[in-house]
């Protein structure tokens, strides 16, 4: 990293790159004006308001911010009225303690725009024009964007006309010509397509405030461009290098510093390597360089997947690993290609569009110029209580497990039908809104002529995320084990001992988390519950769509918000053990210490429980590795191979916890939350809650020590 | 059909340092050696063992109303448990909230054994893994090890064995064809090996040659307590026999933790070894000792 990168980062992380937002005040002579026509006339008079935000420090313009004054981004929802009203009665605002909006993200395209520039868009409306001749809500629409068009040329125009004038001020020989090249590059993107990396990179900057997401996959879509600057020693790696943290720097700043998220990661989050269309390894030299690029800088954002599939060599596999482990801003995660492009073929997704997927936010999947629908965070336990209680008298009657399951089958699709409910609900009232600036990058909505908003996207998913399936899971098998198969206690026994909130039934409950048989620990017992809970998931799915026709997919995810502490606070007990009031589990691993098996049986449980695919949506897996694993050579190429076989396995997703002292620390003071915690002791481990404390305390202390 | 049975203590998976990929390691309880710093003191007898951490108890007494035999007495804030009395039925255990009281030991089949071993068979297949009988002693457990490396072998499995070679050179013998590795501890030097391990080494030396004579790989593990078995004689001699034998892959030093001091307090053993442990300088002397010395590659795992 150079000095100018330095200060640039330096700069980002003290939030000095925010640039202050300059209210405009709209004329009110646009009040009769159809809403695309107004929207494209107030953000185009918006942005011309604003200040042409560069420093000395940069070579790559574009920086600002809408204030919600009217309908801009897609992502942060600005200005988006429908939206946020039903936000403010639905975020954060579970209906039933059952389901709860949280977010939505997509992606704009941004290889395209690089690819055929502004001017190609506005072909595609002029073509799609013809196809509503008489429709003139359509071609409002397209009419705003194409005004819409004419204002970022503009903004950009002023962009080169600032750089101009900056460097006929300049003294400096070498900034004059870098600000002349600025300002020529401001006049060939976005509007026509970009000629070589800069200009690409110039392009990509510069529109990312448009809908202020996911890069997607730019080791793709500026792959072309590289080669050909390196093959013409037009571009060298390390300006190339340059570039891309000088965009890295302007996302992490796109995020207000001080803001609630602004700790997170998730606020952009991309993908390197995956499938060529023609199906080979996508790694290439720019995937190495982007991930490079991103490792040098102090940043919190943007965070990145590795897209891992069959093709993918283990060297490139063990390189994710080697940054994932050195990296303290904890940005790295691994998805599998496999499973997921499996299920997007099964539900209809041609390969062209199934390839090219990405990733999101915290762990949802989208494409390239698409949305991530859904984003309804579900309490998944509750049907489960919904058939203790609202089927008692049917489940005591059941002699066998089958009919028990019979009945929670029917519960777990009523909830799941009301949850799609809401979510078409939520999406028709936000269909109300009208969205010109992010629509233009999205797939889709120029040839359907409708918004984002409103279901113009052709390369939309919709999930819903579970919270609880772990709980659910474990509670299935208790049942079984304890009612049904061993006996130890009967199924009114079990009912009391919830209903009492297991007062007075410490001894049953002792007994079930002793003796009870647990997801996550690769027993045929366990993993035929986990099974056939996800395929009774997929039966519900199948055939069925949501309102604007996309199929159904679910995940084990949580986001940014605790929704699995307060659906937790308002579920009564459960059958695995849990107290009434307390958390619920998220991801689709085991924790408590119930997945006593080890490492391996808990990535092959996991890897095997989703027979159908239907759990191919937001999900997340983590896994809690001891700092010595990561950091002992020799082991750490035995984790390549472990996560590797789980990838192999089917697993979809996996993210890495290497325990900290601070860990450590809390399992001392707290033992039974951490009764799986292993640690390297030297040649072997140990589980660190039954060491004596002073042993404990050397363990603290090495890995403080080795950090 | 298996038939063979024996007392195993632990399975543990995922285990990086016993052979080469990743390995599930089968720990056998029961051992004829009393080494000082034994760091698996529950490995070493034959019988099923109680453990008691006192620091996790929290008087519930619900042991106390379980116990057939009369072994656990709570009262004034203490909990007394009497180890003679013990019966090792482990009901105790199931009811102990909070993990005080753990049973060490569980009779299993050879069958039973293979069934969690081939449950990660895509592991070792990644990783060139596989699986490793550790003890305890699994030569002291031996028709049990035959079978169960039979059994592996029939799965494909690479196989290894963790073994003080103290055991008729037959017992050895009988393994050869079914063991792909053998990871041999050398302890002490001759004068000092009964003292600290409770067994004279003419046995292991013999068998360690032998078994190097019949074309098996052989890894030499060696504990290396500061002060106790660090002295250059040892390590020399480790040398030496690196250098002498065929077939020796590589020397492993394994630096003393005192982790065996933990588990011999939930033993209730009152003899417990204390040592420090080993530091930086004294793991790269000892490694440039012996460095110095063989060619063999050496390793401090």
């Amino acid at each position: 990293m150079n000095e100018r990168i330095a200060r640039l980062v330096k700069a980002a992380r003290s939030g000095e790159i925010f640039p202050e937002r300059v209210a405009v005040e709209y004329d009110g002579f646009d009040l009769k004006l159809a809403d695309p026509l107004r929207i494209a006339k107030r953000l185009t008079e918006y942005m011309a308001a604003q200040p042409c935000y560069f420093t000395e420090d940069n070579e790559l313009v574009g920086m600002m911010h809408f204030d919600g004054s009217v309908e801009a981004e897609l992502f942060p929802r600005t200005g988006h009225r429908f939206w946020n009203e039903a936000c403010s009665q639905y975020y954060r605002n579970p209906r039933e303690n059952l389901c709860t909006f949280e977010w939505q993200h997509s992606n704009a395209d941004f290889g395209k725009v690089i690819r055929v520039g502004l001017e190609g868009l506005r072909k595609e409306i002029v073509e799609a024009r013809e196809n509503f001749p008489a429709d003139l809500d359509k071609l409002n629409f397209l009419a705003g964007l194409e005004a819409m068009i004419r204002g970022i040329i503009r903004r950009a125009r002023q962009y080169a006309a600032a750089c101009r004038k900056e460097a006929a001020e300049c003294k400096e020989l070498q900034r004059k010509s870098t600000l002349l090249r600025m300002a020529e590059n401001c006049m060939q993107v976005p509007e026509h397509p970009a000629r070589n990396f800069e200009e690409a990179l110039q392009c990509l900057y510069f529109c990312f405030i448009f809908q202020p997401d996911s890069i997607g996959r730019p080791d793709q879509y500026l792959y072309e461009l590289y080669r050909q600057g390196i093959a013409e020693g037009s571009l060298t790696p390390e300006h190339a290098k340059e570039l891309l943290q000088e965009l890295f720097v302007m996302i992490h700043g796109w995020t207000r510093f001080g803001c609630a998220n602004a700790d997170r990661g998730a606020e952009s989050h991309f993908v390197v390597g995956g499938y060529t269309i023609d199906r080979k390894c996508a790694w290439n030299e720019l995937s190495e360089l982007i991930l490079e690029s991103l490792m040098e800088v102090d940043l919190i954002r943007p965070q990145l997947s590795l897209r891992w599939n069959k093709a993918t060599p283990r060297t490139v596999l063990e390189k994710l690993l080697d940054c994932e482990r050195k990296d303290k801003n904890k940005r790295i995660a691994l998805v599998n290609d496999e499973p997921r492009i499996n299920a997007m073929l099964e539900n209809g997704v041609p390969w062209e569009t199934a390839y090219d997927y990405i990733m999101v936010g915290c762990n949802e999947p989208a494409f390239q110029g698409g949305i991530s629908l859904g984003g309804n965070t579900v309490n998944i336990v509750r049907c489960l209580v919904n058939t203790f209680n609202g089927r008692r008298a049917e489940i005591l009657e059941c002699r066998e497990f089958e009919s028990f399951y019979a009945i929670f089958e029917e519960e777990l699709h009523s909830d799941l039908e009301t949850i799609l409910d809401y979510s078409n609900r939520f999406n028709m009232l936000r269909s109300r809104d009208c969205n010109v600036l992010s629509s233009l990058f999205m797939e889709g909505c120029i040839e359907r002529a409708a918004s984002v908003t409103q279901g113009g996207a052709k390369r939309a998913r919709w999930c819903a995320n579970f919270m609880g399936s772990t709980n659910l899971i474990d509670s299935l098998c208790i049942v079984r084990q304890f009612v049904f198969e061993e006996k130890r206690c009967t199924m009114e026994q079990l009912l009391a001992a919830l209903d009492a909130d297991w007062q007075g039934y410490e001894d049953l409950r002792q007994e079930i988390l002793k003796q009870g048989k647990f997801f996550g620990n690769n027993d045929l017992f366990s993993n035929s519950i986990a099974r056939s809970f996800y395929t009774s998931v997929h039966k519900f799915a199948q055939g069925r769509s949501d309102i604007f026709g996309h199929y159904l997919c679910f995940g084990n995810l949580t986001g940014y918000n605790d929704h699995f502490a307060s659906y937790g606070a308002l579920t009564q007990a459960t059958p695995d053990g849990r107290v009434a009031g307390a958390p619920l589990l998220f991801g689709s691993g085991q924790a408590d210490g119930k997945d006593s098996d080890g490492i391996t049986s808990h990535l092959l449980a996991v890897a095997h429980m989703d027979p159908t695919g239907v759990m191919c949506g937001n999900t997340i897996m983590n896994l809690s590795v001891d700092e010595n694993t990561v950091r002992n050579e020799e082991s750490f190429q035995k984790l390549v191979l472990l996560i590797e076989t789980y990838f192999r396995e089917g697993g979809l997703h996996l993210q890495l916890n290497h325990v900290s002292a601070e860990d450590l620390k809390a399992a001392q003071k707290d033992p039974d939350k951490y009764k799986s915690l292993r640690v390297r002791v030297s040649g072997f481990s140990a589980t660190f809650v039954d060491l004596k404390e002073s042993l404990q305390n050397n363990v603290i202390a090495r890995t403080v020590g080795e950090v | 059909m298996n038939s063979a049975r024996t007392l195993i203590f632990d399975i543990e998976k995922f285990a990086l340092h016993d052979g080469p990929g990743i390995r599930t390691v089968v720990f056998m309880k029961g051992c004829p050696l009393r080494c000082l710093w034994c760091h698996n003191p529950e490995s070493q007898s034959f019988k099923a063992e109680l453990l008691f951490n006192g620091s996790r108890c929290r008087m519930c007494s619900k042991c106390a109303a379980v116990c057939k035999s009369a072994c656990h007495a709570i009262g004034e804030g203490k909990h007394s448990f009497d180890r003679e009395k013990c019966l090792q039925c482990g009901l105790c255990t199931t009811y102990c909230p909070g993990d005080a009281l753990k049973l060490c030991g569980r009779e299993m089949s050879v069958d039973e054994v293979m069934e969690e071993v081939v449950k990660d068979k895509v592991f070792y297949e990644t990783s060139g893994g596989g699986i490793t009988l550790s003890g305890g002693e699994p030569l002291a457990h031996i028709n049990f090890t035959a079978e169960l490396l039979q059994a592996a072998k029939a799965n494909l499995l690479h196989t290894a064995v963790e073994t003080c070679g103290f055991a008729p050179w037959e017992h050895i013998e009988q393994l050869l064809g079914s063991t792909d590795l053998w990871l041999y501890d050398i302890k002490a030097v001759p004068e000092k090996h009964r003292e600290l391990t409770g067994v004279s080494f003419d046995l292991i030396l013999d068998n360690l040659k032998k078994l190097a004579g019949s074309g098996a790989n052989i890894v030499l593990r060696c504990p290396l307590v500061p002060g106790i078995n660090d002295e250059e004689a040892h390590l020399l001699q480790i040398a030496r026999l690196a250098g002498q034998l065929k077939n020796i892959q590589e020397i492993n030093l394994e630096p003393y933790h005192p982790l065996g001091e933990s588990k011999g307090e939930l033993m209730g053993r009152c003899d417990i070894f204390h040592a420090s442990f080993a530091s930086e300088a004294d793991q790269e002397r000892w490694k440039k000792i012996i460095s110095s010395h063989t060619a063999i590659p050496c390793r401090i795992i």
